[in-house]
C-alpha cells in the first residue's frame, strides 16, 4: 500500500516516512501542498496524509484538489492547529480523519490502520483470511485472532505471514522474505529483517522465545511448520 | 464584530436617544400650549383694552343720553321737538309707569305720526307690547348695586347664542340680553335687533313713574363708536397697532351676532375662512357683538418653531455626542477585539510553533524506543542521530519558549541584562553550528567569519536569541536563497552582527513594519510558520544591550545588522 506524506518540516517528515515505511507501506514524502498534489496525480498512493500549515499549498486546498481527483483515497490531517474549527474545515475538505500534534507513534499507527480499514475495504476484501497455525490472520482488518486475543499486524507482518503460508514447510531464505515483504526497493538488511521478526514474534508467538509459528532456519531463513 | 453586538450597541444608543426625542418632543408640546395660551392671554388682554374703549364710548354719551331724556313735559310736540333737535336720536319714547307706550302712540295724541314714529312703531312694536323691555326695567330697578356691576362678558356665550346667524334678514327680531343679564352701573341700555341689526335705546324712569327712552340713531352712534377705535390703515393706526401688538402683526375685527365685521382694523389680512385666535364679547349693551383678534399661523409658527429648532438642535447635538460615542465605543470594542483575536492568534501560533518539535521529540524518542527494543548491536549511529533531533528540536523549542519569554518580560518592562564576559565571535559560531544541521538539510550554504576573538562584558543569552531569530528567519523564509552569511566584529567595545541571505528579501514598504510584533509579509495557512514576534524581540534585545538591529538596504535578500554595545556597569 503506498501512503504519500505531505508535511513541511523535515525532522517530522522522516519520522512519519520511518514509521510508516516500519509498517510495510511504500512512502512518498513531499514538502508543500503543491508537490502533494503532483505527486498525488505521479504516484496514485492509496493513502494520504496531510500537514495544514505548508508552503505554496495549504493542506486544506491540497485535500480538497486531491478529493476532487479521486472521491475515495482516504485523507489524514496530521497537524498542531487543534482549534474545533481547524479540524471543522479540514473535514468540510474531505479529510476523512485528523491527528492533532504532538501525537504517539502508536496514535498514528491505530488511525492509520483504521482509516485504512473504513476507507480501503475492498482493496483489503481481495485479501482472504488464512490460518498460521492456531493464529487466523485478518488481512482486511490488519488483525490476527487466537481465540479471543486480538493483535494488531502491519502489511508487513500479513505479507510475511502470508510468504510462510504458502510454502508451508520450506525455509524461505532471508532474501525472498525481505524483498516480498519490503520491496524490491529495498537492500536487504538481515539485521532489520531479524529485527523485525523479532519483534512479530513477540506478539504472535504464544512462548517467543520458543516460536512455533516463525521458526528460524539457521543460515537460510524462516520457516512454518505445523505441528502434528 | 458579531451581529448580536452591534444590534445591543445600536440599542443602547438608539433607546436613550428616543427616550430623550419623545420626552423633548412633550417638552416641546407642552411648551408651545404654553406660548399659544400667553399668546391668548396677551390678545385677549388687547382685546380688553378695545371693550374698555367701547365702554367708555358708551359711558361718554351717557350724560348727553340722561340730559336729553330728563323729560318731564310730555306735551307731544315738546317731545317731537327734542327727537328733530337731536340728531343722535332716532326716537323718543315714553312708558308710563305700567310699562305701556304713551308715546309715540296714534291711541294716545291727536295729531298724525310723523314718519319716524311711524317707522319707530313699526319696527319696535313687540318691544313694548312683550315682556323683554319691561323685564329689563323691572329687573335693572331690583337688581342689587353689587350685581350690577358684573361684567356683562359672564354671560357673552349665552347671549350670542340666542341670536340666529341669519339674525339681520328676520324682520324686528327682538334679541336683547336676557332679563337677568347684569347691568353695568347707571347704565340703562337697552338693545334689541331689527331689520339692520343692533339698535341701541337708553332709558330713565322720570320722578313721575313715567320711563322716558331713546332710540339711537344706528348709523350715528355706530360712526361715533368707530371714531373712538384705531384707523384701519394709517399711520397712528399702525403706531397704535404696534404699540398693541408690541412685536407682530393682527388684525382685530369687531364683528355683530351675525360674525359680518362692523369695523376692524390691523395690517394682517386674514383669510375669508380664517378662525379667531381669540375673541371676546363686547361689553353690554353690545354683547352679542364680538370682538375677534386674527394673527398669522406663521406668527405662532414662527414662535414656535424657534423651540423646535431648539429641540431639534438639541437633540441633534445629543444624536451627534451619541452617534460619536457610539464609534468610539465601537471602534475601541473593535480593537479590543482585534487585539484579542491577535493575542489568540499569538497564543495558537506560539502552540503551533512548539508543537511541531515537541511532536518531533514525541516521536523520534518513540522512535528510538522501538529501537532500542530491537536493539542487539551496531545501531549507535542510528540512535545517536535521532537523540541529535531530539537535542535539536530541544534547542529549538527553548528558543521559541524564550522568545515568548521574553516578549512577555518586554510587555511587563521586566527585561534586565545579565553580562557575562565572552568572546561573541565564538558565541556566534556555537550558535549557528546549532543550526547547521537543520539549514543544510534544507540546503543552504552557510560562511560565518568573525575578526578578532576580542572578549567584550555580553549578556550572551541576548545575542544568542538576536542571532538565533534572524538565522531562523533565513531558514525560514529565505532557504530558496541557499545561502547564509554571518558576520561579527568588535569594535571601540561594540560588538557588530551581519547576517545575510539570499532569499527573496523584503518589500520595501514592509521593511519598517517587520520589527512590530505579530507583523509577518504572510500570515495566512499558506505561509512559513512562525509567531511574527522574532524580529521584534531582537530589535528591543539589541536596544536593551545599548545598540539596535537593522535592516541594511542590500541587492540580494536581506541584510540585518545588530550592533550591541559593551556593558558598563
Amino acid at each position: 500500500m503506498k501512503v504519500l506524506i505531505a508535511e513541511d518540516d523535515q525532522f517530522t517528515r522522516d519520522g512519519l516516512t520511518e514509521l510508516l515505511r516500519g509498517e510495510g507501506y511504500r512512502v512518498v514524502a513531499v514538502a508543500d501542498g503543491a508537490q502533494a498534489v503532483a505527486e498525488f496525480q505521479n504516484q496514485q498512493p492509496d493513502f494520504v496524509c496531510l500537514d495544514v500549515m505548508m508552503p505554496e499549498k495549504s493542506g486544506y486546498e491540497a485535500c480538497q484538489l486531491i478529493r476532487s481527483m479521486s472521491p475515495d483515497v482516504p485523507i489524514i490531517f496530521i497537524s498542531a492547529k487543534s482549534e474545533e474549527m481547524d479540524r471543522l474545515v479540514g473535514f468540510n475538505s474531505g479529510a476523512d480523519d485528523f491527528i492533532i500534534k504532538p501525537f504517539s507513534v502508536r496514535e498514528v499507527l491505530a488511525r492509520v490502520r483504521a482509516v485504512a480499514r473504513r476507507c480501503c475495504k475492498d482493496q483489503l476484501k481481495k485479501k482472504l483470511d488464512f490460518e498460521i497455525g492456531d493464529l487466523v490472520v485478518l488481512p482486511n482488518e490488519l488483525r490476527a485472532k487466537r481465540g479471543d486475543e486480538v493483535m494488531d499486524l502491519s502489511l508487513r507482518d500479513i505479507a510475511i505471514l502470508r510468504l510462510l503460508v504458502e510454502n508451508v514447510g520450506k525455509a524461505m531464505d532471508r532474501n525472498t522474505i525481505f524483498q516480498h515483504a519490503w520491496g524490491e526497493d529495498y537492500i536487504l538488511n538481515s539485521r532489520t529483517l531479524d529485527q523485525h521478526i523479532s519483534q512479530l514474534r513477540k506478539r504472535i508467538e504464544v512462548d517467543p522465545k520458543q516460536p512455533k509459528l516463525i521458526r528460524t532456519v539457521h543460515g537460510v531463513g524462516y520457516r512454518y511448520e505445523p505441528e502434528d | 464584530m458579531k451581529r448580536r453586538t452591534v444590534i445591543l450597541i445600536a440599542l443602547i444608543l438608539l433607546l436613550p436617544l428616543i427616550a430623550l426625542t419623545w420626552a423633548m418632543v412633550q417638552i416641546a408640546k407642552n411648551e408651545e400650549l404654553l406660548v399659544r395660551q400667553r399668546f391668548s392671554e396677551v390678545l385677549e388682554g388687547r382685546l380688553q383694552d378695545v371693550n374698555s374703549t367701547i365702554a367708555s364710548f358708551l359711558e361718554s354719551v351717557e350724560p348727553d343720553l340722561d340730559r336729553i331724556t330728563s323729560i318731564d313735559d310730555f306735551d307731544v310736540e315738546n317731545l317731537r321737538r327734542v327727537n328733530r333737535t337731536e340728531p343722535r336720536l332716532f326716537q323718543l319714547f315714553v312708558l308710563d309707569d305700567g310699562g305701556e307706550l304713551l308715546y309715540p302712540n296714534p291711541a294716545t295724541i291727536a295729531s298724525p305720526l310723523t314718519g319716524t314714529e311711524r317707522r319707530f312703531l313699526t319696527q319696535a312694536a313687540r318691544l313694548f307690547t312683550g315682556q323683554d323691555f319691561k323685564g329689563t326695567v323691572s329687573n335693572s330697578e331690583n337688581v342689587p348695586e353689587e350685581k350690577r356691576n358684573l361684567s356683562p362678558t359672564t354671560r357673552w356665550s349665552d347671549i350670542a347664542n340666542s341670536f340666529p346667524k341669519s339674525s339681520v334678514s328676520r324682520k324686528s327680531k327682538f334679541a336683547s340680553s336676557p332679563a337677568n343679564s347684569p347691568k353695568p352701573k347707571n347704565s340703562k341700555w337697552f338693545g334689541w335687533y331689527w331689520e339692520r341689526g343692533l339698535n341701541l335705546i337708553y332709558w330713565q324712569r322720570r320722578p313721575s313713574g313715567k320711563i322716558v327712552g331713546c332710540a339711537l340713531e344706528r348709523s350715528r352712534w355706530i360712526a361715533d363708536l368707530i371714531a373712538g377705535m384705531p384707523d384701519t390703515d394709517t399711520k397712528t393706526q399702525r403706531d397704535y397697532t404696534a404699540r398693541l401688538s408690541q412685536r407682530f402683526d393682527s388684525r382685530i375685527r369687531l364683528v355683530n351676532a351675525a360674525g359680518a365685521p362692523v369695523y376692524q382694523w390691523g395690517h394682517f389680512q386674514p383669510a375669508k375662512s380664517a378662525e379667531p385666535f381669540c375673541e371676546i364679547p363686547v361689553v353690554d349693551p353690545l354683547a352679542s357683538w364680538r370682538l375677534q383678534c386674527f394673527v398669522p399661523d406663521d406668527q405662532l409658527v414662527a414662535r414656535s418653531s424657534s423651540s423646535w429648532i431648539g429641540l431639534a438642535a438639541m437633540l441633534a447635538t445629543i444624536a451627534l455626542v451619541l452617534g460619536l460615542s457610539g464609534y468610539f465605543l465601537v471602534r475601541e470594542y473593535a480593537r479590543d477585539m482585534r487585539s484579542a483575536e491577535q493575542q489568540v492568534s499569538f497564543v495558537n501560533q506560539v502552540s503551533h510553533e512548539l508543537k511541531t518539535p515537541l511532536t518531533n521529540i514525541r516521536m523520534y524518542a518513540e522512535l528510538l524506543e522501538r529501537d532500542f527494543d530491537q536493539l542487539e548491536t551496531d545501531v549507535e549511529n542510528a540512535a545517536r542521530k535521532r537523540l541529535d533531533v531530539i537535542l535539536s528540536e530541544s534547542q529549538r523549542l527553548s528558543r521559541l519558549i524564550g522568545n515568548v519569554l521574553t516578549f512577555a518580560r518586554h510587555q511587563r518592562d521586566t527585561l534586565s541584562l545579565r553580562p557575562s564576559k565572552a568572546a561573541p565571535g565564538q558565541v556566534i559560531e556555537q550558535i549557528v553550528d546549532r543550526f547547521r544541521p537543520s539549514l543544510e538539510a534544507a540546503g543552504i550554504a552557510i560562511n560565518v567569519a568573525s575578526t578578532g576573538d576580542e572578549t567584550m562584558l555580553i549578556d550572551t543569552d541576548i545575542l544568542e536569541q538576536i542571532v538565533g531569530n534572524l538565522i531562523s528567519n533565513v531558514e525560514k523564509y529565505a532557504a530558496t536563497g541557499e545561502r547564509l552569511d554571518v558576520d561579527s566584529c568588535v569594535a571601540d567595545g561594540e560588538l557588530t552582527v551581519n547576517v545575510r541571505d539570499a532569499g527573496p528579501g523584503i518589500k520595501a514598504s514592509n521593511q519598517e513594519l517587520v520589527f512590530e510584533p505579530f507583523r509577518r509579509e504572510r500570515n495566512d495557512v499558506s505561509s512559513a510558520t512562525g509567531t511574527g514576534i522574532g524580529l521584534s524581540i531582537a530589535r528591543e534585545l539589541a536596544r536593551l544591550h545599548g545598540g539596535d538591529l537593522v535592516l541594511k538596504e542590500s541587492q540580494q535578500g536581506c541584510w540585518f545588522q545588530a550592533s550591541l554595545k559593551s556593558y558598563k556597569p
